[in-house]
């Protein structure tokens, strides 16, 4: 019998799964597994915040698809994980957070740095465990993993008070069951529901999300627009499920949804949404929400279905048998197709913004038109999100990683360090704003330490740009908090950090900066700064249908 | 309307607390609740009187359907059964099959659930 100590578990347990890279920053309830880490097969990506560690997590999972890990210590250390790991819970990204606790004895006792990190995140985690028995850890760490990437995929916390960490037991691995993580096979019942749906339709509407992807379904789903010909429009997660200049992408729904997609939606007979899930800034009022159309709702995760909207039919389990089965050809829908590619002919983005400053629909079009099929798209919260998701066409969904459900600025550079690592064959380039790279501007640190190739496209229009723009428009321009105009200079910033950077304001500039973005070595800082007074077109307003948009200036 | 949920549920760390935090924090209001041990001591018993939140007006949403519930419940890893019953037909129709298994949370293939809007 040979005895190891818990830590040491953790770390095999980790190696054998494959685990390249962690992300995390010790304390003193993790000293025991920062020990054990030292001479690991694995490389430990130091953080200099210990969300900017789990947002790393998160980009490496969404980047490669396989489970991300971040670390933190008790107390404060797994607070300032909590945001990184609701945001992989909404956005079903799968992740294992390791977090060291007081000891077991000291539990619940207000002790130094305790925090009961396993009841603030319950609402917020696929599974949690906390280890009270360090001969639970082989099956603790076997079935962490399992949860976080099985079915619908999300994160998992394990909580190990140091006292267990350190607990010598004989401990063996468990070999990982494959069938068990296989997704459940649909009933044949659902599937030829949808096959009579998709026959009696004459005007039907593919509405896809970041689920097929997730489910590795991509084949089928294209060989099912391929064959059945049918108009698709994408949730922000969806996007590069269908590549952006496929004839039947229509393009984004929702609230800042193209007018072709909403319009579409808003027409149809039969909508089959496909890994997505109803959300509320895809649908607008959702009693509104494509009123005379039947449903088809296919997705893993069977409490989907049906939770917001009525299915008429709803497969839930793997998807891709039932894709297979639904791809035929549907003549009797060319009438509509034909009408839904001519709308999208006539609304088409006309990038002709008047001016010589920069206009960051066409930079962001210009970039995706030079950059090649291995780019990948990192972004944070707020305008420049909404752009980047309308202009810049993505090919794959996995290329375009943005903090889609919980919406948390400060997820783009971090989550481009965790995607650069994670998928070292791909050019990252992180999109930000002047608010959001300030939320964990600490990472270009972590950027400068591991001479990580990221690019940064920050856009900074010295303000909170969405906040402003609903100022603007619903609170009758009564401005509430939302000038950054004593921004620090970035160019300077990012010289500190070691980071070259350079600045541009004019839109001739533009072509030579997506050069550099380009084909410059090692990470780049390109700031970018706009007028204040460019808003996201179209817009759904508050209590709107998606029928209600409003267009724009720029694109009547 | 009332409806009783009753779930067996794998003895774990917070596991009864974690089932009645999804049962609320996705629209239900719970208004009673009863648990007992298993003999082996492994796993509870457990039933939960529940209605769905009722909307003050004037907001905009409907309140939850009952049927929906048994499917978010069962995602819950320590889960092991979930039967929804209802005080009309209706309900107790769409009582259907709680997804289970942990193995195959999502067989429950085609499912007709109550028009929400």
């Amino acid at each position: 019998m040979a005895l190891m100590k818990g830590a040491s578990f953790v770390c095999r347990a980790l190696e054998a799964e494959g685990v390249d890279y962690i992300f995390g920053y010790p304390g003193g309830a993790i000293m025991p597994f920062y020990d054990a880490i030292v001479g690991a097969k694995f490389k430990h990506i130091l953080a200099r915040h210990e969300q900017g560690a789990a947002f790393a997590a998160n980009g490496y999972a969404r980047a490669s698809g396989r489970v991300g890990v971040c670390v933190a210590t008790s107390g404060p250390g797994t607070t300032n994980l909590v945001t990184g790991i609701a945001d992989a819970f909404m956005d079903s990204v799968p992740m294992v957070a390791i977090t060291g606790q007081v000891r077991s004895h000291l539990i619940g006792t207000d002790a130094f740095q305790e925090v009961d990190i396993f009841g603030i995140t319950l609402p917020i985690v696929k599974h949690s465990f906390l280890v009270r028995n360090v001969n639970d850890l082989p099956t603790v760490m076997r079935d962490a993993f399992r949860i976080a990437r099985t079915g619908r995929p999300g994160p998992v916390l394990v909580d190990i008070p140091r006292d267990i960490q350190e607990a010598e037991a004989d401990l063996k691995l468990l070999p990982r069951d494959l069938e068990v993580e296989r997704p459940p096979a649909p009933s044949k019942e659902s599937v030829d529901k949808a096959v009579q749906l998709l026959k009696e339709s004459r005007k039907p509407v593919v509405y896809a999300g970041g689920g097929v992807g997730m489910a590795n379904a991509i084949e089928e789903f294209r060989g099912f627009i391929q064959a059945t010909q049918i108009p698709t429009v994408h949730t922000l997660k969806g996007l590069g499920t269908l590549p952006y200049n496929d004839p039947l992408f229509l393009g984004m729904l929702g609230m800042h949804g193209f007018k072709q997609s909403n319009l579409a939606v808003q027409e149809c007979d039969l909508l089959i949404c496909i890994g997505a899930r109803f959300d509320d800034r895809a649908t607008g009022v959702l009693a509104k929400f494509a009123p005379n159309a039947k449903v088809i709702h296919m997705d893993v995760d069977c409490s989907e279905v049906g939770k917001l909207r009525k299915a008429e039919a709803g497969i839930a389990g793997d998807i891709r048998p039932a894709l297979k089965a639904m791809s035929f050809p549907l003549p009797q829908i060319a009438a509509w197709r034909e009408e839904c590619l001519k709308n999208k002919q006539a609304y088409a983005w006309k990038y002709n913004a008047p001016g010589d400053g920069v206009y960051v629909p066409a930079m962001l079009k210009e970039l995706a038109d030079r950059a090649d099929d291995k780019t990948i798209i990192t972004c944070d919260v707020g305008q420049h999100q909404m752009w980047v998701a309308q202009h810049y066409g993505f090919r794959r969904p996995e290329h375009h990683l943005t903090s889609g459900g919980s919406g948390a600025m400060g997820f783009g550079l971090p989550a481009a360090i965790g995607a650069a690592l994670s998928r070292p064959d791909c050019r990252v380039i992180c999109v930000s704003g002047d608010g959001s790279i300030m939320m964990n501007i600490q990472e270009m640190a972590t950027l400068k330490r591991y001479n990580i190739p990221v690019k940064i496209l920050l856009v900074d229009n010295q303000a909170l740009g969405m906040v402003r723009q609903w100022q603007e428009l619903f609170f009758a321009k009564k401005y509430s908090e939302i000038d950054l105009s004593d921004n620090p200079d970035f160019v300077r910033l990012s010289e500190a950090f070691g980071i070259p950077a350079f600045f541009l304001r004019e839109r001739k500039d533009v072509p030579r900066a997506i050069d550099r973005l380009l084909n410059e070595r090692g990470p780049l800082l390109a700031h970018v700064s706009i007028e204040q007074a460019e808003n996201v077109w179209p817009l759904v307003p508050p209590a709107k249908s998606n029928a209600e948009m409003v267009i724009g200036d720029h694109n009547k | 309307m009332s409806f009783t949920l009753h779930v067996r549920l794998k003895k774990a760390e917070g596991a009864l607390v974690r089932l009645l935090g999804q049962i609320g924090r996705r629209g239900y209001d719970v208004l009673g609740v009863r648990a007992e041990l298993s003999a082996d001591r492994k796993a509870f018993d457990v039933v939960v009187d529940f209605e769905p939140f009722m909307p003050v007006p004037p907001a905009v949403q409907q309140a939850r359907p009952a049927e929906v519930l048994p499917a978010l419940v069962a995602k819950l890893v320590e889960v092991e059964s979930v039967e929804l019953r209802g005080p009309g037909s209706s309900a107790t129709k769409a009582a259907a099959p709680a997804p289970k298994s942990k193995a195959a949370a999502g067989k429950a293939g085609d499912m007709h659930f109550v028009d929400n809007e």
